[in-house]
């Protein structure tokens, strides 16, 4: 993807992108998300892209520790 | 779990943005749950306990993050660190919202085969496109023809962009009433007939092939009015009917989505093609400018020509300065004994003005063309682009030098000229009209000249047969009301003079920009009234029909665009002196209002004018030359009814002819700006003499 000029002031701001690992190419679509539980929100099944379509998604991996 | 501070307080910051967090742990559910009983951690809490998530977003460190837009594509990796909150914005600023279905987008002023209906460009500017309009005065006109290809054959959902013209006066009755034939048969739907607001009518769906033909059948002849027609295969879909959406959507689907045209560059690019705008164009472009001539008609001369049909007043060639007047002089001839308004077409020869603008190989005509959008930067204009009315397609034109001659200040309020305008007690807007004992109206004479190529050879069969005309319940209703025209026992002069004259006129309290539909449907509605009035209810004139009416209005106030001198009516009552003294007016300080005798209720449709002594016209009046340019966008000159002027100076300054010669004074100065590389301001400043010593001289046409 050719990526608009704001993103690219953005990488200046000091942004770490990341090019092309096969599974989650910028600029398509997002692998899929397929959680066992959940809190604070739906349940896990019903976490997914589709349901989220029309919001932008910050997708966070975090451990505890 | 360092970032959790910063998560927080993004969450807190885009709280109410659509915004989701969900953060992903494969840690074991009863430990991130009592964790949660100590940190508060913002949004979603997800637990990937078999890691195929993490496996298929390649996570090989803690923490990772990923921006995934509204369309469910990735946009970014990161640190939850390197997120702002302004960057989130931006990226979902940037994301296009889900695909609306791609309906087919019908214009029909596009149509190949227009049969009677007329493309109306007035309102364009508001609307984001003309309409085409059936202007039978009650006789329906032939059908608006085309043929449309689709992405395939199928089920399409019909919508039909229109309304109820009457409406805003709750009138009955629904007047302008039409069909949609797709391959020659009819929807069941009779369309015009429902809103005030320009809207889409469902239409119903229908089984089509992949080629369609598509009528619009006009069924009253009374101003019925289509901007576009919709076919969508998905026929759940209901298309927005206005807006920032609707501007998207005709974007979107249309030629306007496709980049402009390169139009060329000019030394001076006129904006309006009225008699102002004409003169301007070819006094420049003989005195060696290269000169785009912009008009949004199909013809030259604006409220002169035959579609408006208002007779150039005023003076020209006046001492001391004899020559100047010589180009409007040879754009309309001196009155004659059958010269005046609302006659007949060929009285305001249209072909006389498109032959002398022609005949100049520096001009460069752009006809059927409006300018609504421009290019300006530090109160310089650079570019305009105009837009085709029938064809849609758009042309950019780069000048050196611009005219705004539209008469309403469209070129100056694109680019942020200082304007006034009076919003109420200003002058209305006629649509003239006329009567006679014929066979058939001019429209439907111009449809069978069209048919056969020659629009401009109308003729007129006396007519010794009954025409009758329906009652019009949803017309303004004069059956028990005086209008000029309604003979009376006693009274002179012939009646049928009185009947669509110049005070037949409208809009003095409403925007004449924002509500120009309104008032040229006042007067349509005053027209009808009094001849329903005159044929059905007094019975007269049983052989006579509507024999024409303009659609085009006939404006006389508008925004006025402010210059380095703004004229005063008192100007004219003291013969103010000014050095630059530059175009000669001969008119009295006429402002029109709503006549009190026949001005009965809320929207007044005659006028009277002003005529006591502190009106009075004193001989020729020389008007100063820095009424012609902006006084804050450094390259805009103005001619015509929206120079700097009052609104009581405009009284006087406003007849065509004087207009006329506010152009040719404008060609005199581009041409000196170009020649001293100076800008109109410096024209007044430093070249003065250089602009008389023009004005003494006659403007011929270039040698060929």
């Amino acid at each position: 993807m050719r990526l608009p000029p704001t993103l690219l002031r953005g990488a200046a701001l000091g942004l770490l992108l990341c090019a092309d690992a096969p599974a989650q190419r910028l600029g398509h679509p997002a692998p899929a998300i397929d959680l066992e539980h959940a809190f604070q929100g739906p349940n896990a099944e019903a976490i997914t892209l589709e349901s989220l379509r029309g919001k932008l998604l910050v997708l966070e991996f975090w451990a505890t520790w | 779990m360092g970032a959790v501070p910063h998560l927080n307080e993004l969450a807190a910051e885009l709280r109410d943005d659509p915004v989701q967090f969900l953060l992903v742990t494969d840690e074991a559910p009863a430990h991130v749950e009592s964790f949660l009983k100590k940190r508060s951690l913002p949004g979603w809490i997800g637990i990937d306990s078999d890691r195929d998530t993490f496996d298929r977003y390649g996570v090989d460190s803690i923490p990772t993050t990923f921006v995934i837009d509204a369309n469910g594509k990735l946009i970014l990796r990161s640190s939850p660190m390197g997120l702002t909150a302004d960057l989130l914005r931006r990226i979902a600023e940037r994301t296009p919202t889900p695909d609306p279905p791609t309906p087919v987008f019908i214009e029909p002023e596009s149509f190949g085969e227009r049969g009677g209906w007329v493309v109306d460009q007035q309102v364009m500017d508001l609307m984001g496109s003309p309409y085409v309009l059936a202007h039978g005065l009650g006789v329906p006109v032939p059908d608006c023809v085309g043929t449309v290809d689709l992405p395939g054959p199928g089920t399409y959902r019909v919508w039909v962009r229109t309304r109820d013209w009457v409406a805003p006066w709750n009138a009955p009755g629904a007047p302008g009433r039409f069909q949609v034939l797709l391959d020659g048969t009819p929807l069941e739907t009779v369309f015009g007939t429902e809103g005030e607001a320009w809207h889409w009518q469902d239409g119903g769906t229908r089984e089509l092939k992949a080629e369609v033909q598509v009528s619009l059948h006009d069924l009253t002849g009374f101003e019925g009015r289509c901007d576009a027609i919709l076919l969508c295969a998905d026929t759940n879909w209901e298309p927005p009917h206005g807006g920032e959406d609707l501007a998207r959507l005709r974007t979107r689907c249309t030629s306007l989505g496709t980049e402009p045209a390169d139009g060329g560059q000019f030394d001076l690019v006129v904006v309006g093609g009225g008699v102002a705008g004409t003169s301007a164009a070819i006094t420049a472009a003989r005195l060696g400018l290269q000169v785009a001539l912009i008009q949004d008609r199909p013809v030259l001369g604006g409220n002169g020509s035959s579609e408006v049909r208002v007779w150039p007043e005023g003076h020209t060639n006046q001492e001391p300065y004899p020559h100047v007047g010589d180009v409007v002089s040879e754009l309309i001839r001196d009155k004659g004994p059958g010269d005046g308004n609302s006659r007949d077409a060929h009285v305001y020869d249209d072909e006389r003005k498109l032959a002398l603008a022609r005949a100049e190989p520096n001009l460069r005509l752009f006809l059927n063309q409006r300018v609504n959008a421009a290019e300006s930067s530090d109160g310089h204009v650079t570019a305009v682009t105009a837009q085709h009315t029938s064809s849609g397609l758009r042309t950019r034109i780069t000048g050196t030098l611009f005219l705004d001659s539209t008469g309403d200040g469209v070129l100056g309020a694109l680019v942020g000229a200082d304007y006034e305008i009076t919003p109420t007690g200003h002058m209305g807007a006629s649509n003239l009209w006329n009567v006679a004992a014929t066979s058939k109206n001019e429209f439907q004479l111009r449809c069978e000249c069209d048919d056969e190529g020659d629009p401009l050879s109308l003729a007129f069969d006396q007519s010794t047969t009954p025409a009758p005309f329906p009652r019009c319940p949803w017309a303004v209703d004069l059956s028990e009301r005086n209008f000029p025209g309604r003979q009376k026992k006693t009274g002179g002069g012939n009646p049928l003079a009185k009947l669509g004259a110049w005070f037949w006129e409208s809009g003095f309290d409403l925007d004449p920009i924002q509500d120009m539909e309104r008032v040229r449907d006042l007067n349509l509605r005053a027209m009808y009234g009094a001849w329903d009035t005159l044929k059905n209810v007094d019975g007269q004139y049983p052989n006579h029909r509507l024999k024409w009416a303009a659609y085009i209005a006939g404006k006389r106030e508008s925004r006025r665009l402010m210059g380095d001198v703004i004229l005063q009516g008192d100007d004219f009552r003291n013969l103010t002196r000014f050095p630059d003294a530059a175009f000669p007016c001969s008119w009295h300080l006429d402002l029109h209002f709503p006549e009190p005798a026949y001005h009965e209720d809320s929207d007044p449709f005659i006028a009277g004018y002003t005529h006591s002594a502190e009106y009075r016209y004193q001989g020729p009046y020389w008007a100063p030359y820095r009424t012609l340019y902006s006084r804050n966008i450094d390259n805009l000159f103005m001619a015509g009814r929206n120079i700097s002027v009052t609104h009581e100076a405009l009284g006087a300054v406003r007849v065509m002819r004087t207009c006329g010669m506010m152009g040719e004074i404008v060609g005199r100065a581009a041409s000196l700006c170009i020649r001293h590389e100076a800008t109109p301001r410096e024209i007044y400043s430093q070249h003065l003499d250089d602009l008389k010593q023009l004005m003494e001289e006659r403007i011929t046409p270039a040698l060929r």
